[in-house]
């Protein structure tokens, strides 16, 4: 895909499900995108660090019966409003690009109905 | 654990832990570890052999090189020695150098105490940031050491040269001076020497030649007056002069001179110019070194704004050699050369 992907958004649309470890950060994101979000998963801890320096997330070793502890990342308050903020700046990037890259498909199918 | 994990893992925790306390260290490593096996598990239950799956699963996370310096820089470990802040250092020095000494030198008068200052502060800068450097242990390891060996060497000069001599470069001028006026004493010295030493081999060839013709060899002790010499040399004011055979009608005061004292006087004048010689070479050997290292004060900024600059370039041409092989080795993970 041509368009930069904005990685911190994602992560932050991923726990907005509920709090995940890394491993489940990375799979929700390839999983919900169809494989299309297969992310550097060497990015993702420095990643998880720096938004947790942000105060957006914050992580949580949580120890289980059946295996190793594990950490596990919940969303904050902040982090939600960031989330809200990137939404909004998504809604008018892909309404600018939809603009400006389907109006041909629209044409043609007006054209399509008239002819 | 599969060895591939192992050593990868060991890696990252290699480098992790240079920068990062131990415990925040093993955290990370231990999240990276728990990743890569949840990854490892859900291919093999996707079918896929152990082995295959650890190397999908290395191969998913990056190079550890990577992995390990995203972490790091995410501590603000790495992102703070960016390019700029590598550089700009050097360059800082390199301004100090080239702008401060002429700055200064279009002060009049200048304090003897200013002089060294623009030595002494980027010197002092060079061995903090080089410090600094490797006790971070940056990649740049060897070029920093030789900034770090060259800005010591530099401060040890300029202490020697500005505050153990005393000396400063507007001396210089004075001391070349002195050190001509040296040679020549040391030139008149010897001069007196070689006299003595004629004076002695004429008398004895005049006292042989006297003898041989039946004439009175000069006594010592004896002062001869005009016309009742047994001999004397045409010209008592050439040493090398040739002697007559003949009654001298003059005193010859140096050869009265010469009787008078003999060997004792010429051991007695050539010990005091050895001595003398001995005493001006070696302080001219002293005052040489001091001058030689004032002069090369004077060419010094410009000597390590140079070598400075060389060190910058190198850092730079490091840092970017450095990112294209990072580059490099993070596109091979990617396309699983490693697996």
């Amino acid at each position: 895909m041509g368009f930069k992907t904005d990685a911190e958004a994602l992560v932050l649309g991923a726990l907005v499900a509920g709090p995940r470890h890394g491993y489940g950060i990375v799979k929700s994101l390839r999983e919900g995108s169809s494989g299309l979000f297969n992310m550097n998963e060497g990015q993702l801890y420095p990643l998880l660090q720096k938004m947790q320096e942000r105060g957006w997330i914050k992580g949580e070793w949580e120890m289980s019966d059946s295996g190793p502890a594990r950490k596990t990342y919940v969303l904050l308050e902040e982090g939600q409003k960031e989330l809200a903020n990137r939404r909004e700046q998504w809604k008018r990037f892909s309404s600018a690009v939809g603009g400006l890259l389907l109006i041909d498909e629209q044409t043609g199918k007006a054209e399509v109905s008239h002819g | 654990m599969d060895s591939l994990l192992e050593s990868y893992l060991g890696r990252i925790s290699k480098r992790l832990r240079r920068s990062l306390p131990a415990t925040v260290a093993e955290e990370h490593l231990k999240e990276i570890g728990l990743h890569l096996s949840e990854s490892i598990a859900d291919q093999m239950v996707a079918g896929k052999s152990e082995r295959a799956a650890t190397i999908e699963a290395v191969r998913r996370m990056g190079s550890d090189v990577l992995v390990a310096d995203g972490i790091l820089r995410a501590h603000s470990k790495i992102g703070e020695m960016s390019v700029w802040r590598l550089a700009r250092v050097p360059s800082l020095i390199v301004m100090l150098y080239c702008v401060v000494p002429v700055a200064m030198g279009e002060m009049r008068p200048v304090p003897e105490w200013l002089i060294p200052l623009p030595l002494y502060l980027p010197t002092c800068f060079v061995i903090f940031f080089s410090y600094a450097c490797l006790r971070s242990r940056r990649v740049l390891v060897l070029p920093v050491a030789v900034a770090f060996a060259v800005g010591l060497i530099a401060f040890l000069i300029d202490i020697m040269a500005f505050s153990g001599f005393g000396y400063t470069a507007r001396s210089h001028q004075e001391m070349r001076l002195m050190l001509r006026q040296n040679q020549s004493q040391i030139a008149m010295l010897q001069s007196q020497v070689e006299r003595g030493a004629n004076l002695k081999s004429a008398y004895v060839e005049g006292t042989a030649k006297a003898s041989r013709f039946g004439l009175e060899a000069p006594q010592p002790e004896r002062t001869y007056t005009s016309g009742s010499g047994p001999w004397l040399p045409v010209d008592q004011t050439s040493v090398t002069s040739r002697w007559v055979l003949q009654p001298a009608s003059t005193v010859d005061v140096a050869v009265r001179q010469w009787t008078k004292h003999g060997d004792e006087y010429l051991t007695a004048l050539k010990a005091d110019m050895q001595n003398q010689l001995a005493i001006r070479r070696r302080l001219l050997s002293s005052r040489l070194d001091a001058a030689t290292l004032v002069g090369y004060a004077g060419n010094y900024t410009l000597l390590v704004g140079v070598v400075w600059l060389g060190i910058l370039i190198w850092n730079l041409a490091f840092l970017g050699f450095g990112w294209l092989y990072r580059r490099a080795v993070s596109r091979m993970w990617q396309r699983g050369r490693f697996a």
